[in-house]
């Protein structure tokens, strides 16, 4: 997993002399290692000052019992609310210029997690003897909540741009309320994607057809 | 072929070097597709097309993250696939109309990207033993040049994949769209369809709080601004 590229990030940290490694210390952390890859460099700093400090136990302690947890935090703040959120603004950015779309997306993301990242390294540099409490006590899952709270409003307006952007807005918004409802019943992405396409495949067939949305380029 | 080939080689390479940003770089969403496929649609003179096409990928693969150990469906071979077969003419036609045959047939992609992340990822566990062995041996600098050559076979692995992608999933479009030349029209609400269904699994499971009325204001600000009311 990610054991080669901790090992990679940590291994200047033990660096002797010119071309000399402390060949033990690395050997600690070439190990396996998983978890959500910005949060990563919590466990950086608690690693580098642990080590630092004469530490090596705690050290690995730290690193086996916290990759689990941060993994399942960043999961959380990041797959499933904050990166979401950055995706669909974006995308209505990008529906009004797609320049402006692709640069929303790479300053907010990149704003977002490098301040995270760097964060995240000092302060499990500042809490190496006690990296669970500052963990325990993130509020990620609020950050989570609000970050889903904002995907709903835009993914209203992107519906709405792309349909009234077609000949048909009609049909689009009946096939997207169709496929809302399948969704909400618990109906596969796939079985949706079936149905969906049947009955696209039947209107287009009807000659009920839609002009795909047009962009403005700037 | 002939005049496929640049388009081929931009996508192959554009894939190769952007899918290192998802597996051994900062993440810096250079390779969602969005990006990647506004990118790719700039350098290949369809750039209004390549962000179309990234945004229906976007959505149709929003809910697909790689929690834990799981490896998901990532949409970036297959958006960019998509933008090749537009540019390549292998759609059939060409500018709006390819779009959604080029998203209907580069879906294939992706399932290939997914086996391809599984051999790198087993490669990469290989790797670590290797390293491990170096630094016992008190090769440091070996042991991190494991790590470079990871990232080096990651970016060959994944460019190869590409090029197959590509030179098949062209073959077929273009053997389709010969044998069945209405299915462009048939398709032509149906290519809209991963639009609808990426946007409804994003909205779907929000139904709570301020989400229903978010929605709601969103769809009517989008709807003046789509009719031209607004923007």
């Amino acid at each position: 997993m990610q054991g080669l590229g901790f090992f990679f990030a940590i291994s200047p940290w033990f660096k002797l002399e010119e071309g000399e490694y402390d060949t033990k210390a690395l050997k600690r952390h070439l190990v396996y290692f998983n978890t959500h890859p910005f949060m990563a460099s919590y466990l950086l700093g608690v690693v580098a000052r642990l080590e630092k400090e004469g530490n090596p136990a705690g050290a690995v302690r730290a690193k086996e019992n916290l990759m689990g947890p941060l993994g399942a935090a960043g999961d959380g703040l990041f797959w499933t609310s904050l990166s979401p959120m950055v995706v669909v603004l974006s995308l209505s950015v990008a529906l009004l210029s797609p320049l402006a779309g692709i640069l929303t997306l790479l300053l907010v993301h990149n704003a977002i997690q490098l301040s995270v990242r760097w964060n995240l390294f000092k302060r499990g540099w500042e809490n190496a003897y006690d990296p669970l409490t500052y963990i325990g006590g993130r509020q990620d899952r609020k950050v989570g909540a609000r970050a889903q709270e904002v995907i709903a409003p835009l993914s209203g307006f992107l519906l709405g741009i792309v349909a009234f952007r077609t000949e048909t807005p009609g049909t689009v918004l009946v096939l997207f309320g169709l496929s809302l409802i399948l969704f909400m019943k618990g109906w596969s992405t796939l079985r949706i994607m079936l149905v969906i396409l049947t009955i696209a495949l039947i209107l287009g067939g009807l000659g009920i057809r839609m002009e795909m949305p047009w962009f403005p380029l700037r | 072929m002939t005049g496929s080939a640049l388009p081929l080689t931009a996508t192959m390479l554009l894939g190769g070097l952007l899918t290192l940003d998802r597996m051994a770089f900062g993440q810096f969403f250079l390779s969602r597709p969005l990006f990647a496929a506004t990118l790719l649609g700039y350098i290949l003179h369809f750039p209004a097309e390549g962000a179309f096409v990234g945004l229906v990928y976007e959505l149709l693969f929003l809910r697909s993250i790689p929690a834990g150990s799981f490896i998901p469906l990532h949409p970036l071979h297959g958006s960019l696939v998509a933008v090749f077969l537009i540019a390549s003419g292998s759609a059939g036609t060409s500018g709006w109309q390819a779009v959604p045959v080029a998203v209907f047939f580069s879906l294939p992609a992706i399932f290939l990207d997914r086996y391809v992340e599984i051999f790198w990822r087993r490669s990469n566990e290989r790797n670590l033993l290797k390293a491990t062995a170096l630094v016992r041996m008190g090769k440091i600098g070996s042991a991190r040049g494991v790590h470079l050559l990871s990232t080096l076979r990651a970016f060959l692995l994944y460019t190869a994949a590409v090029l197959v992608s590509g030179v098949i999933l062209s073959g077929f479009c273009t053997f389709a769209l010969s044998r069945f030349p209405s299915f462009t029209a048939y398709l032509s609400v149906a290519g809209l369809t991963p639009f609808f269904i990426g946007l409804a699994g994003v909205t779907a499971g929000r139904k709570y709080g301020f989400g229903r009325v978010g929605f709601l204001c969103g769809l009517l600000l989008g709807a003046l601004a789509g009719s031209g009311i607004l923007l």
